[in-house]
């Protein structure tokens, strides 16, 4: 029984670092229809950023947290700004695969760029939470314990933001149908800027909550961009709550199937519940179908 | 992320490097290959005169994370120091580096990268890479005739019958087993009556190789102890729910045979798990002496054990000096194996007078060269083909936060087989 209790505990602390990997890949497609492959180095940037904050600078790890995320979304709106927000010259590229292709680019530019800059030692820095915790003859350490309370308070504060904000309106109102939130007097181009810096942010977010737990160093965004698509589309394609749940399920799914089944197969196991979920529901468990206009 | 999707569409766009069958290496053919195997190092290094071309190597090797960058890096300056260092002496074999190409620790960026090489005229691949990589560029390399150094590939299967051209001076999976875990854990049973050994391993050719290794020896030669294992994706950073599988066994040791960035993770995460202190902690090699293990790991790392192939605080012979002198601090085990390898390309052109690819290789059979880490000859012998004759290891222990391999204690010798 404790072996179980063990089992499912392991299973939802892994799984809560998933969900927190997904987050920024969830509003870019949710609000931009869009696919991000800069996604993981955005990520990575946040983990650098906080490396210097915590670590090398020696600021409170509670500050370093919001100082990452915003040193990112600046590099975002510069990026969006500048590059990404052009409409693109040759005709045959449509939006999504001008996004698609640049990001692309980005990611490989911000890789190399990282080793250069920042060199390929791997570095950690202090976690924001500085306890453990027992729980059945588990220790989950201040890096864990803060990545399980960053997890769940990011997925609530973009819900709410997505809720209760004007602009969160707005993101879901493009969502929902580009051309009718243009009409109804939505800036759909300032917007959507505003939708990829939040998403930059987030993922700049986890990966300055992750740095203590996983360490940073060039080449670290692979994971999060991988992961970060099986939870997303398990989850259901731009569902936030679905990013949560995804993630969870995942990381449950891979821990019993490591522990009950065979560690040779890890991390097969969330692409077959993926499988299974989209058999069911073809749009993930908490996405909705969409008309195209 | 970038790297591995630009070689999927690179490859798609160019086609298999394989069919891209890159230029013959260059040939400075004054010996055939049987007559340079026939003659021996000695005698041809006294005889050999000949103004030679300079014989052409391509360095492949890791230079970023997640893969074992540290041991890449060291190897690249290695290399290249010899190179320097030959090259203003007088001996009659010269090098030149066509290229330095980085893997990225994917086969695929690797193939790429050795394709260019071979483009560039490579006779030789030098360079610390993991398994993996060796084992996805090995075939074009053999293909093309051309010789390849292993240092810090430990598969077995890389210096087979199948790949004449390929010589290891660093370890292998099963000489790893065989020389230094099997006696081991044959101590430890003695000694402190260890009944089960825990081995965490990454999804690679080394990871499988050593773990496949391990266990099939010790079920064999240790009657009474047990093997439990626990696999993990290469570029996993959480391995919880394999330490978690693994403390299920209840293991005396858990034995860590990684390359990738949950090498230094696993650490934190087995006290997590509850796995250790209770289980004794071992590194299979000496990934623990990097500095960024301490900043990752904390103290948890206190009290690690780890594979090493030299006694800390060793002094360096003339050899070692040499390197010493040329990149300015104390090289390690890597780096010896890396300046070694040119030490043995160097002797077999020597020995063959010659920069034919094939009489090199096969003078290289015959050769015995002291290298910054010993002796260097090759066994001809069908265990372990091509392979170091010999290659000492030992089990050291890091006590406290912040040591180093300096500060290392020996705690087990493997003795000489």
């Amino acid at each position: 029984m404790r072996d179980v209790a063990e089992t499912i505990v392991v299973g939802l602390t892994v799984g809560s670092t998933y969900a927190l990997m997904a987050l920024g890949l969830v509003l870019i497609f949710g609000v931009l229809r869009s696919i991000n492959f800069a996604h993981g180095e955005f990520y990575v940037l946040g983990g650098y950023a906080f490396y210097y904050a915590a670590g090398t600078l020696s600021i409170s790890p509670l500050l370093a947290l919001p100082m990452a995320a915003v040193v990112a979304g600046i590099f975002g709106w510069l990026l969006h700004r500048f590059l990404l927000g052009l409409r693109p010259t040759l005709s045959r590229f449509n939006n999504a695969d001008y996004f698609l292709v640049v990001t692309f680019a980005v990611a490989i530019l911000m890789e190399s760029g990282s080793l250069i800059i920042f060199g390929a030692n791997y570095r950690s820095a202090p976690p924001v939470i500085d306890t453990d915790l027992q729980i059945f003859g588990l220790t989950l350490g201040g890096a864990r314990l803060t990545a399980i309370a960053g997890s769940v308070i990011a997925v609530l504060a973009l819900t709410a933001f997505m809720r209760f904000t004007f602009t969160g309106r707005g993101w879901r109102a493009i969502a929902q149908n580009r051309l009718g939130a243009e009409v109804s007097g939505i800036d759909v181009r300032r917007e959507s800027r505003s939708a990829f810096v939040g998403a930059v942010a987030l993922a700049a977010f986890a990966g300055a909550l992750l740095t203590p737990l996983f360490s940073v160093y060039p080449g670290a965004g692979v994971q999060p961009l991988a992961t970060g698509f099986l939870v997303i589309v398990l989850g259901g394609m731009g569902s936030i709550p679905g990013a949560l749940v995804g993630g969870l399920l995942v990381g449950l799914v891979d821990t019993a199937g490591v522990v009950y089944i065979s560690s040779s197969y890890s991390g097969i196991y969330g692409f077959v519940l993926m499988i299974v979920v989209l058999l069911v529901k073809p749009v993930g468990l908490f996405g909705t179908k969409t008309r195209v206009i | 992320m970038g790297a591995a999707l630009s070689a999927v569409l690179l490859l798609s766009a160019c086609g298999s490097s394989e069919s891209s069958a890159p230029p013959s290496p260059s040939v400075d053919s004054s010996v055939t290959a049987s007559e340079a195997a026939s003659a021996s190092a000695s005698e041809s290094a006294a005889e050999c005169s000949a103004d030679l071309e300079p014989f052409k190597i391509g360095i492949l090797t890791t230079l970023t994370p997640p893969g074992s960058y540290q041991l890449g890096l060291e190897a690249a300056a290695a290399i290249e120091g010899f190179v320097d260092v030959n090259n203003a002496g007088d001996s009659p074999a010269k090098f030149e580096i066509v290229g330095k190409e980085d893997d990225k620790n994917d086969p695929a960026v690797g193939r790429q990268g050795v394709g260019r090489l071979l483009e560039n005229g490579a006779q030789a691949i030098v360079g610390d890479m993991s398994s993996a990589i060796a084992t996805a560029t090995q075939p074009l390399v053999t293909q093309q005739g051309v010789i390849s150094i292993i240092s810090g590939s430990w598969a077995d299967e890389l210096t087979d019958a199948a790949n004449p051209t390929a010589f290891r001076v660093g370890a292998s999976n099963s000489g790893l087993a065989l020389n230094g875990i099997l006696p081991y854990v044959k101590s430890l049973k003695e000694t402190d009556g260890l009944t089960t050994v825990g081995l965490l391993t990454e999804d690679s050719p080394y990871g499988v190789g050593v773990s496949d290794e391990i266990t099939r020896l010790v079920q064999e030669q240790v009657p009474g102890v047990t093997i439990a294992n626990a696999v993990y994706p290469a570029d996993a950073t959480d391995v919880t729910p394999q330490l978690l599988k693994l403390k299920a066994a209840n293991p005396d040791i858990v034995i860590i045979a990684a390359v990738g960035a949950a090498r230094n993770l696993a650490v934190p995460q087995a006290y997590e798990v509850g796995l250790a202190p209770e289980a004794q902690l071992i590194a299979q090699w000496n990934w623990p002496t990097y500095p960024d293990f301490w900043e990752v790991v904390g103290k948890d790392g206190e009290g690690i054990r780890y594979v090493d192939f030299e006694a800390p605080n060793t002094p360096l012979n003339t050899v070692g000096q040499t390197m010493a002198d040329k990149l300015g601090s104390k090289p390690s085990i890597w780096a010896q194996w890396a300046w070694d390898g040119m030490e043995a390309l160097k002797a077999g052109i020597v020995a063959a007078c010659s920069t034919d690819t094939a009489a090199v290789a096969a003078a290289m059979e015959n050769i015995s060269v002291e290298g910054a880490s010993g002796t260097i000859s090759f066994s001809s012998d069908e265990g372990n083909y091509h392979d170091r004759a010999y290659m000492p290891t030992y089990v050291l222990n890091l006590a406290k936060q912040g040591d180093g391999a300096a500060d290392a204690t020996i705690l087990f010798t493997a003795p000489q087989q």
